[in-house]
C-alpha cells in the first residue's frame, strides 16, 4: 500500500464572483447564495458558497492526471464557507489510489472529498424508475421550492429537465478543475441544483453527496427521490440519477441534506388585545426587529410600555413586528440605523432626549450569528474581529443612550449567554464576546450604581440565529423567555446595582427535541 | 449474530465515514480530540449508527456530549428500531 507523505497546504479563496457564475452554471440560485438579505437573516449572518463550489475548488487543487482518473467521490460538508475567506486544503493519498482532500478554515476541519476510480465509495443505486417520455420533462426551477417537513416522506420523488450552463466549464477551468471528467463536474451543478431548489429546495442545507460518473452526453434531465426523513433533526437522504438526452446514466448520487426551519417567520406571537395596565415609560431595544428582540418588544408593548426599536437591515421583520403589535402599534417607533454608528446613534439620542421624558430602560440586544469555529493561531484574528464587533454593538449604543435612561428607576439590559458559563464547543468567539459583553456590564454597575444593571443570560432560542442541525436541538421558545424577562423588568423589584437574570432556570422547558417537525 | 469483531469493524467504518481516515480513535475519544467531530457531525454520527445497526438511539444522543464509547453503549443498549 502506498502512502505517501501528506503534501503541503494549498491556499484558496472562493471570490463573490464565483459564487454567482456557479449559480448560474449550476441553476442553484438558492437565495442562501445569492440573496444577501436572505444571507444575512440566516444563521450565517450572510451568503455562503455552493458545498458543490467548495468541492470542485478543493479538487482543482490536484494534478490534472490525478482529476482525469477520478470516477466517483464523495464529498462531506462540515460546516458554511463564507465568500472570501481565507481557507487552505491538504490532500493525502490513501488505499486503493484513493485521495482524501480536508478544507480548513476558521481554526477548524469546513469540508471533506474522498476521490476515487473504480465505483469506490460505489455510486449507490439509481433511482431508476424513470417515468415519462422526454417531451413531457418538467422545466427547471428558477426559484427554490420551499416545502414543509409535512410533505417530505419516503417514496417522494421529482424527475425534470436538467442542464448545466456553459460557464460550467470555464469556471472548472479557472478552479484548476478543468480535467475533472464531465459527468462529475455536471454530477456536482446537479447535486446542488437538486437540494438547494428541488429537494428540500429553499430551506435546504446541503451537507455531503456521494457522486459516481456514468458515460453518455451532456446532462439532459434527472430523476430523484427521497430515501430517508428524520424528523428530529430534519435529516434527508435523497438518491437520484443524471441522464443524458437519449437516456444513459451520466451520474448517480445519494444526497444528505438537513431541511431547516422556515426562517424569519415573524415574531413569535401577535398582540391581540391592547394592555388594561398602567401606560408606563419608554424603552429602546437594540436589536430588536427579529427573534428574541422582537419578542421582547410585543412583550413590552403588552406590559404598557412604548418600545423604540433600533434595527439595521431586517426591514422585512421590522415590518412583520409592526404588523404583530396589533392595537400597540402606535406606541411602537423603528429605527432603522447601523447600531455601530455613532453619527446615526447621536442623531437618535438626540431625539429621543427633545421629547423630554427619560428612558424607562435600554435593551443592549444587537449581536452578530457565530459561524462554528476552533481556536488556532490563524483564526485568532478572526475571533477577536468578531469580539470587536459585538461589543460596539452593545457599547456605541450604550454610550449614546446610556445617559437618557433614568437613573434612579430606569434600567439597562445586556443581553449575554449561559454560553459564557458553559461554552458550546463550535463558538469560542461568541463566549469571549459574552464574556466582554458582562464585562462591561460589571463596569456600568459599578460606575452607576444607582441604575439597574441587568445581566440577561437567556438560555438557547429557537430563532433564526440558531437555525441550524444542531442549533435547534432543545432550545426554547423565545416568546415564553421573553415573557419572563419582561415581567420581571416591569416587577418593579429590581434594586440599583447589578441584577442578574436567568430565565432559562425558570422557565419551563416544554420542547426537548426536534423543532423541525 | 453481530459478534463482537462485526460490531467493532462496522462501528470503526461509521467513525471514518464520517470523521476521516485512518483515526485510530479509544473510546474515551470524542469532540475535544478529534477536530472534525462538531455538532453537525455528532448528527451525522447518530443518524449512521442508526442506519448501519438498524436502532433508534434517544434524543440525548443528538443532544449531550459523547464519546466514542458512550456511543458504542448507547447502541448496544438501543432497541431495534420500529
Amino acid at each position: 500500500m502506498r502512502q505517501p507523505p501528506e503534501r503541503s497546504a494549498r491556499r484558496l479563496t472562493l471570490t463573490r464572483a464565483q459564487v454567482d457564475r456557479f449559480a448560474a452554471a449550476s441553476g442553484d440560485v438558492n437565495p442562501l447564495h445569492v440573496d444577501p438579505a436572505f444571507g444575512r437573516r440566516s444563521a450565517f449572518g450572510g451568503c455562503i458558497a455552493h458545498g458543490a463550489l467548495v468541492t470542485l475548488a478543493m479538487l482543482g487543487t490536484l494534478e490534472d492526471a490525478q482529476l482525469a482518473w477520478i470516477s466517483s467521490l464523495r464529498a462531506s460538508f462540515a460546516s458554511a464557507v463564507a465568500p472570501d475567506a481565507e481557507l487552505s486544503v491538504l490532500a493525502r493519498s490513501g488505499s486503493r489510489g484513493r485521495t482524501e482532500l480536508v478544507l480548513s478554515g476558521r481554526g477548524k476541519q469546513l469540508a471533506r472529498v474522498l476521490a476515487g476510480s473504480e465505483g469506490d465509495p460505489a455510486p449507490p443505486a439509481s433511482a431508476a424508475a424513470l417515468a415519462g417520455p422526454p417531451g413531457e420533462l418538467a422545466p427547471m426551477r428558477t426559484r427554490a421550492a420551499e416545502r414543509t417537513a409535512g410533505e417530505l416522506h419516503a417514496g417522494l420523488a421529482v424527475s425534470g429537465a436538467y442542464g448545466t450552463g456553459e460557464e460550467l466549464v470555464e469556471l472548472a477551468d479557472t478552479l484548476g478543475a478543468g480535467a475533472l471528467p464531465a459527468p462529475l463536474r455536471e454530477g456536482l451543478a446537479w447535486a446542488s441544483y437538486v437540494v438547494g431548489m428541488e429537494l428540500p429546495g429553499r430551506d435546504a442545507l446541503f451537507t455531503g453527496v456521494t457522486l459516481g460518473a456514468g458515460g453518455g452526453g451532456p446532462a439532459a434531465r434527472q430523476v430523484v427521490a427521497l430515501r430517508e426523513h428524520d424528523p428530529r433533526t430534519g435529516q434527508l437522504v435523497l438518491d437520484g440519477t443524471l441522464l443524458d438526452a437519449d437516456g444513459r446514466a451520466r451520474a448517480s448520487a445519494r444526497f444528505e441534506c438537513f431541511l431547516l426551519a422556515k426562517p424569519h417567520a415573524g415574531p413569535p406571537a401577535a398582540i391581540l388585545a391592547p394592555p388594561a395596565g398602567a401606560v408606563r415609560g419608554e424603552v429602546v431595544v437594540v436589536g430588536g426587529s427579529r427573534g428574541f428582540g422582537a419578542a421582547l418588544v410585543l412583550e413590552l408593548l403588552a406590559a404598557g410600555y412604548g418600545a423604540h426599536v433600533v434595527y439595521a437591515a431586517s426591514t422585512q421583520s421590522a415590518r412583520a413586528l409592526a404588523e404583530a403589535a396589533g392595537p400597540c402599534r402606535e406606541r411602537l417607533t423603528l429605527h432603522e440605523l447601523d447600531a455601530r454608528d455613532p453619527v446615526a446613534l447621536d442623531a437618535l439620542a438626540e431625539r429621543l432626549r427633545s421629547r423630554g421624558a427619560p428612558l424607562a430602560g435600554l435593551i443592549l440586544n444587537a449581536a452578530t450569528p457565530p459561524l462554528p469555529m476552533g481556536v488556532s493561531a490563524s483564526a485568532a484574528a478572526e475571533l477577536s474581529a468578531y469580539v470587536a464587533d459585538n461589543v460596539t454593538l452593545t457599547a456605541a449604543p450604550l454610550g449614546a443612550l446610556g445617559a437618557l435612561v433614568d437613573a434612579d428607576a430606569g434600567w439597562v439590559v445586556f443581553t449575554s449567554s449561559p454560553a459564557f458559563a458553559t461554552p458550546p464547543r463550535d463558538w469560542p468567539q461568541y463566549a469571549a464576546a459574552k464574556g466582554a459583553i458582562e464585562g462591561l456590564a460589571h463596569w456600568l454597575a459599578t460606575t452607576s450604581p444607582r441604575l439597574r444593571t441587568v445581566l440577561l443570560r437567556p438560555p438557547k432560542m429557537a430563532t433564526d440565529f440558531t437555525n441550524t442541525p444542531s442549533g435547534r436541538l432543545g432550545a426554547a421558545p423565545a416568546d415564553e423567555i421573553a415573557r419572563w424577562t419582561v415581567a420581571q423588568l416591569a416587577g418593579g423589584e429590581l434594586g440599583p446595582g447589578l441584577a442578574i437574570l436567568e430565565p432559562g432556570a425558570a422557565v419551563s422547558e416544554r420542547e426537548p427535541v426536534g423543532a423541525a417537525t | 449474530m453481530t459478534t463482537d469483531a462485526d460490531f467493532e469493524r462496522e462501528f470503526q467504518d461509521v467513525l471514518e465515514d464520517v470523521l476521516g481516515w485512518e483515526l485510530q480513535l479509544t473510546d474515551d475519544d470524542g469532540p475535544s480530540t478529534v477536530g472534525g467531530w462538531d455538532s453537525l457531525a455528532q448528527i451525522r454520527l447518530v443518524h449512521e449508527l442508526e442506519t448501519r445497526f438498524e436502532v433508534r438511539l434517544p434524543d440525548g444522543a443528538l443532544l449531550e456530549e459523547q464519546s466514542v464509547g458512550s456511543l458504542k453503549r448507547l447502541v448496544r443498549d438501543s432497541a431495534p428500531a420500529a
